[in-house]
């Protein structure tokens, strides 16, 4: 049975309402333990838990150290397009907001690629709007055959493909694929996504399927917290993750957490975590799953980053921009998908880390292998 | 990790065991093997309530004929789950599921290749490929397997029913001897986990249970017992105690956390 | 006929599977039949027509792990 026909035997407000239900006994319960199945990670996530957030990030600090070691991996967004064909709420590219459009071309593209390069990056998350026409897979061949030899880690975080079609690009220096749902919730998900290819609720939570058979490396996934009640959601993610882990088990997984900002669209949140919310959230995705890699991205405060990175975290961005060409001209901020809160250079944070204890890893993947025909 | 189904955390199950065609209500499979007379065996496995019993296949002495083992067995409502023993590679392996396909009108198949006839140890390449072969013949295929979780991940690729992984040597009786193993392999399996080999005692079944098996073969443990008619109530027990405390939720042993600079303070500020 | 069954040579006069179960006096059921190690299925037995020499192992389930 696939995720979206286990999803759709599955009541949402019954899932609201078993998480809020927990008590003390059952987070004591999943803190004792040493393998969590999904009803530890309700409780993790429940209420019950807040006075348990000490306990809780003392294990995710402990288990985090244990698999990962004293490391954190450092990755940067490559904005590529803001062209979009998808009328989303929320989203600063949105069709609907009037804003100037562009799609880097391949000069653009290599000078980009060049200021990342001189910031110290190796690891490369490639983003875009979803535009099929302007952004599908003509585009996508020219841009990895000029960057697959320059960085030895491409991510790709844009409109779902064919499982072909990724087939083709692991081929070219794909590496890892970030699909996040957004939100689990089919109504809510309706809602928000209004037009375009992205209000497919299935074709999209289909997807990491396709990555899965399709043989990516990695694959990350999320909710965007903020778009419903943040603790089904993320419950969600999690049972997405574990339905994954089971099949493509040799897949690598990893998961993020983008709180809502304000961003063009001047979108409200239904539904707002607070800062300790998000502790928690961090905390119980590590204890749930001690090997899953977690993501805090620059759109977090400085501060949060600072507290939060040790405690579980795995890989972070920083000095991101989110605009179209805007490492190699920082001009244009109109064209950016959202504003980002900690803008401290990749060197300032590194040094940053090192204060942490923990080391900086800008490459721990090296093609020599996979190339291997 | 999870190792509940997903609507398992809202509903109760009803806690039927299902693999590929067949439900169970009963999670102890036994074994015919090693007991001093027929007799005893039927009344052993009728009172451990077992719902499949394995059996070997062998070539028919014209001479001293047996007695039919199959009639009480059938009559008692067992599923009969014929083995491949004796099987020393894939291709025998593969010949004595036909065979055993052609004897006893079943699609099942318990598959054992054991080139090694000291420890019986499973050979895991042989037994990939005999799953993927029998599968594609339209068996259901239970390989009897070191508890590998790899390779469970890759019989499950090519179609198997469900992984019998070991626990100890078959018929040491030593019990749980894998346990970091069966965990992983519990907790990633998409097929249902069998605990087979090496359950010497009750104890270990309902270890076996409680760790979230699916279910657990039991063979030597009953058979050699003073009493094996008891025995096997008691294994019956065992695995139904097990399997509930599982479903309760154990809680587990508690762990002292770390007494240091609390890492959440920041937040109050 | 010279029949090498379970490989016991026998002089039979049967020419089929199923005549030859009977004067085996053997059930059929629970058995399984192979000639050159090619497994003759049970609907086969009334037509398969045996051979001088040929090899016929006969299975049946027995007691075991």
């Amino acid at each position: 049975m696939s995720f979206y026909e286990q999803l759709q035997q599955l009541d949402w407000d019954d899932i609201r309402l078993s998480i809020y239900a927990k008590t003390a006994a059952d987070v004591e319960r999943a803190l004792a333990k040493s393998r969590l199945d999904l009803n530890d990670f309700q409780a993790l996530i429940s209420p019950a838990a807040e006075p348990f957030l000490e306990q809780m990030a003392q294990r995710s600090v402990e288990l985090t150290r244990q698999r990962f070691g004293n490391t954190v991996q450092f990755y940067v967004p490559l904005y590529l397009s803001n062209m979009c064909s998808n009328i989303c709420t929320y989203c600063g590219f949105s069709m609907h907001n009037k804003i100037r459009r562009t799609t880097l071309d391949m000069k653009q593209l290599n000078s980009e690629a060049k200021a990342i390069k001189k910031m110290g990056f190796d690891h490369l998350l490639l983003v875009a709007g979803e535009s099929e026409r302007k952004v599908g897979m003509p585009y996508f061949r020219q841009v990895f055959n000029e960057l697959k030899s320059q960085f030895s880690h491409l991510s790709l975080e844009v409109q779902p493909l064919e499982q072909a079609d990724y087939e083709e690009l692991k081929q070219l220096g794909l590496d890892s694929v970030l699909v996040y749902q957004e939100t689990y919730n089919p109504r809510t998900y309706a809602e928000h996504h209004i037009k375009g290819k992205k209000s497919d609720f299935k074709y999209r939570i289909d997807t990491p399927d396709r990555l899965g058979k399709a043989g990516i490396h990695k694959m990350g996934l999320g909710a965007l917290i903020g778009l419903d009640e943040w603790r089904t959601d993320c419950f969600h993610v999690a049972a997405h993750l574990d339905y994954l882990q089971k099949r493509y088990w040799q897949t690598k997984y990893s998961i993020s957490f983008p709180r809502l900002r304000p961003c063009e669209g001047a979108f409200q949140p239904k539904s707002i975590m607070n800062d300790r919310q998000l502790v928690q959230l961090i905390c119980a995705y590590r204890l749930f799953n001690p090997d899953v890699e977690l993501s805090l991205s620059t759109r977090e405060s400085a501060h949060f980053r600072d507290n939060v990175i040790p405690l579980g975290i795995t890989s972070i961005s920083a000095g991101s921009k989110t605009q179209p060409g805007g490492y190699s001209d920082d001009t244009e901020k109109a064209l950016e998908q959202f504003e980002i809160d900690d803008d401290r250079s990749p060197g300032e944070m590194a040094d940053l880390v090192k204060t942490m204890g923990l080391e900086v890893v800008w490459k721990d993947w090296d093609r020599s292998l996979t190339a291997l025909k | 990790m999870s190792v509940l189904p997903l609507n398992s955390v809202l509903s109760l199950p009803s806690d039927e065991l299902i693999i590929a065609d067949k439900i169970f209500s009963s999670r102890l499979f036994t074994g015919t093997g090693k007991f001093s007379d027929q007799k005893i065996m039927a009344e052993a496995l009728i009172a451990s309530q077992s719902q499949l019993v394995t059996m070997a296949l062998k070539r028919i002495d014209l001479a001293n004929q047996d007695d039919d083992i199959l009639k009480p067995l059938i009559a008692a409502g067992m599923n009969l789950l014929p083995n491949t023993s004796g099987a020393r590679n894939a291709k025998e392996a593969v010949y004595a599921a036909h065979l055993a396909r052609e004897a006893l009108q079943t699609n099942w198949i318990k598959l054992e290749i054991h080139p090694d006839p000291k420890y019986l140890l499973p050979d895991p390449i042989e037994t990939l490929i005999a799953t993927e072969q029998l599968a594609r013949d339209g068996f259901h295929v239970l390989p009897y397997i070191h508890a590998d979780p790899v390779l469970c991940k890759r019989l499950e690729a090519v179609g198997t029913a469900a992984v019998m992984p070991l626990g100890a040597p078959i018929g040491s009786n030593k019990g749980i001897r894998t346990a970091e193993f069966l965990e992983i392999i519990i907790e990633q399996s998409t097929v249902p986990v069998i605990v087979d080999a090496g359950l010497g005692a009750p104890s270990h079944a309902a270890l076996a249970m409680e760790m979230g098996a699916d279910a657990v073969l039991v063979n030597t443990a009953i058979a050699v017992a003073k009493d094996p008619v008891a025995m096997s109530r008691a294994f019956a027990l065992a695995v139904q105690a097990g399997r509930q405390a599982y479903l309760a939720g154990l809680g587990a042993q508690a762990r002292t956390a770390v007494a240091s600079s609390p890492l959440t303070a920041f937040l109050d500020l | 006929m010279k029949l090498i069954i379970n490989d016991e040579i026998n002089n039979l006069t049967v020419t089929t599977i199923t005549s030859l179960l009977s004067v085996l006096e053997q059930p059929g059921k629970g058995i399984a039949v192979a000639v050159n190690q090619a497994i003759i299925t049970r609907q086969k037995w009334d037509d398969f027509q045996l051979s001088e020499n040929d090899q016929v192992t006969l299975f049946q389930a027995i007691a075991g792990g």
